[in-house]
């Protein structure tokens, strides 16, 4: 075996994988609030999306949805094309309240029914298929994770797929999307929410560098392989998504163990990622 | 420095499908023409809900070398979380890469990668139907991802990947760049689902499944100007992948590479499969491009075609824009005439086909294709698997959402 000896990067060298941020988005939502959110997703100066194309969504996927588009509205001057970006969602327990309902209706009414919809919208990929098929976009679209190692998993993947589209489509972006409840809504025996916590999400637009470059010292995503016994015996742990986020907006940089084996750190520098209360920002406007 | 694309080998295979639970069982069951698909009853709540569906007969436990459960344990534990423990361990004990052995890296340099589609959904539903509140005030726990690492002592990095019917396929891809970038030297990569009655509502509600619930051995039927639908499968299909140099130091023998990756999106509705054929064909010519290769030289196409009208006629118009010419002659299959459609398994339990057509030298036969639809005009192989020497496979995985993916295979030279 080749342990420690087949990675070896020069120093400022690109490492595989590394991405320039290009931009992101934070954004908070009730649980409440995230229906009327789900009809008026996009914020001035961002894309319009299809009429009614989040009917069926979940709500994580509605709160992801809205931190790209916020990401591109804050981002306007900057001419896009979409056209061959690629979408990774990391959520953590997506689809719960639609999975609550359709057992209540599985047990109630039999498989009759049983909504199609809960497994193209409520499965871990539907985020990133969401944000692919709203805005036309025709790189690689996946979900990751599911569970509360959402972040790890999440900056993982997408610097995974930046390999990829570094050296097929090196014009195109990956956008990193996660979210998460701070608090699973909590339902009744109807699967009716008698809770209403916040869900959460970013957005980060990532642009794979190629490894003929230096890599720069901020605005930057990477993944640093733990090539001693003390890193490999350090536990790996994921913060919580409230602090991550807040990290983010406070420009912190953060690294985060991706098991025992390598670690992401990802750095924003003064890039200054807005937090987004949609629903407040649209009553207030 | 790192080779910037160092071949990628699989060295182990383990896996509990519908036509077997090992490479050589399978390798048998397609070589026959062997059909998985039986009658069955999903009913719940004392209604009865029956399905042309392929369902795993015994799934294996895993070799007490790999993982000493306590006895009980294993089959304790969910048919999701057998569907991958079992198949993964079987797929270490494979490879030879036991914790500890000599042979074996860190447990840190080791990755986990599982395609697994709607595990929450699954986990809940189980729950439910067990009397459990599960679904009402989720627990916060480890993803089954997670527990299969720690249950077979790995530490390195793990993920779960979702796309849909294509998600063991992007579990490969992304293993395959953990390899390549030195990330781990060894990965254990692959995909479970299982039957549930929640999704087979939820399909048959979509009109996605086929209807020919009295014979359900001729439901599936890829290709057929009869089709009406899919059948849903269930199973676990688990690899271990390596650099090629490290398997080669290691002295192990190689079912193949994984030569090819292509990826892309059609972005064109959340449920409804697209009929535009651009994007698919584009994920198998960067495949092809990948790999190194002209698309002359594949040997043989594992199509994704699952039995729908839409999807099947998409993805031979794919099949024949990004093959050209060379689609006249290139033979294509869909095993999943046999298998049924293992959803998230779908990928790996293909990519096994695939290894078992060069290991054998056969080309696995799309059964149940009487009459080919001329909007499907490819090289078929009806009813019987044909002799013949496959050097070179690729596949082609589709999702929901559009996520299209196409692994190239080909022989250990």
């Amino acid at each position: 075996m080749t342990a420690g000896m087949s990675h070896d990067v020069p120093k400022n060298a690109v490492p595989p994988g590394a991405c320039l941020i290009r931009g992101g988005q934070v954004i908070t939502v009730r649980r409440s609030e995230i229906a009327d959110l789900a009809r008026q997703p996009s914020p001035a100066g961002a894309p319009t999306l299809p009429p009614r194309f989040l009917r069926h969504a979940d709500e994580q996927t509605v709160v992801g949805v809205r931190a790209v588009l916020q990401t591109l509205a804050e981002t306007a001057s900057d001419a896009t094309d979409l056209a061959y970006d690629a979408v990774i969602a990391a959520s953590c327990r997506a689809g719960q309240p639609t999975a609550a309902r359709t057992m209540v209706a599985l047990k109630q009414q039999g498989p009759v029914g049983v909504t199609p919809h809960v497994v193209p919208q409520c499965s871990l990929h539907s985020p990133a298929s969401a944000v692919s098929v709203g805005l036309g976009m025709h790189g690689p679209t996946i979900g990751v994770a599911g569970g509360p190692a959402a972040i790890a998993e999440g900056l993982l993947a997408a610097s995974t797929l930046a390999m990829s589209l570094a050296a097929t489509q090196p014009a195109a972006a990956i956008w990193l999307v996660v979210t998460g409840w701070d608090t699973t809504p909590v339902l009744d025996d109807e699967a009716t929410p008698t809770t209403d916590p916040t869900c959460r999400g970013f957005a980060l637009r990532l642009q794979p560098l190629t490894t003929s470059g230096p890599l720069p010292e901020s605005a930057v995503l990477r993944i640093e392989p733990c090539n001693t016994r003390e890193s490999a015996d350090r536990p790996a742990a994921d913060p919580p998504l409230w602090e991550f986020c807040e990290r983010l907006t406070q420009g912190r940089a953060t690294s985060i163990g991706c098991g025992r084996g390598l670690t992401a750190v990802l750095v924003p520098g003064e890039l200054g990622f807005g937090v987004g209360s949609p629903t407040n920002a649209r009553e207030a406007a | 420095m790192a080779d910037p694309t160092p071949a990628i080998a699989v060295t182990g295979i383990g896996a509990a499908t519908p036509l077997g639970n090992s490479f050589g069982a399978i390798a048998d069951a397609l070589a026959a023409g062997r059909s998985g698909i039986g009658r069955y009853d999903a009913g719940t709540y004392g209604r009865p809900q029956e399905h042309p569906a392929a369902a795993v007969a015994d799934i294996p436990s895993p070799p007490a070398h790999v993982v000493n459960l306590p006895p009980g344990d294993f089959g304790r534990r969910s048919r999701l979380e057998q569907l991958a423990l079992g198949p993964a361990a079987w797929a270490v004990h494979d490879a030879g890469l036991v914790s500890g052995s000599q042979q074996a890296p860190q447990p840190n340099r080791i990755g986990v990668i599982a395609g697994i589609g709607a595990e929450q959904l699954k986990d809940w539903e189980r729950d439910y139907l067990d009397g459990g509140r599960d679904v009402f005030s989720p627990a916060d726990r480890p993803t089954l991802v997670q527990r299969l690492a720690t249950t077979l002592g790995i530490t390195g990095p793990t993920t779960t990947v979702a796309a849909a019917c294509a998600s063991s396929g992007f579990a490969l891809a992304l293993a395959r760049s953990w390899l390549t970038a030195g990330w781990v030297d060894a990965c254990l990569v692959g995909g479970c689902d299982v039957l549930s009655p929640t999704a087979l509502a939820a399909f048959h509600n979509l009109r996605a499944l086929s209807r020919r619930d009295d014979h359900p051995q001729q439901a599936s039927r890829p290709f057929d100007r009869d089709r009406d639908g899919f059948v849903m499968g269930e199973g676990g299909v688990f690899f271990m992948l390596e650099r090629r140099a490290d398997a080669d130091r290691r002295g192990v023998d190689c079912y193949g590479e994984l030569a090819g990756v292509g990826m892309s999106g059609d972005a064109s509705h959340m449920v409804t499969p697209c009929s535009d054929p651009t994007e698919a064909a584009r994920a198998i010519a960067a495949a092809v491009a990948d790999a190194g290769l002209p698309a002359e030289q594949i040997d043989y196409i594992n199509a994704h075609a699952a039995g729908t009208p839409v999807g099947d006629a998409a993805e031979a118009a794919a099949i024949r824009t990004a093959l050209g010419p060379a689609a006249d002659r290139v033979p294509v299959s869909s095993t999943k005439s046999m298998s049924g459609h293992l959803i998230s398994a779908a990928s790996a339990f293909e990519a096994v086909a695939c290894l078992a057509a060069i290991d054998r030298g056969f080309l696995p036969p799309t059964i149940n294709l009487d009459a080919p639809d001329e909007a499907c005009r490819l090289a078929h192989v009806p009813h019987t698997a044909v002799t013949a020497r496959v050097d070179i496979a690729a596949s082609n995985s589709f999702g929901f959402g559009g996520a299209n993916l196409c692994l190239v295979l080909k022989r250990a030279a």
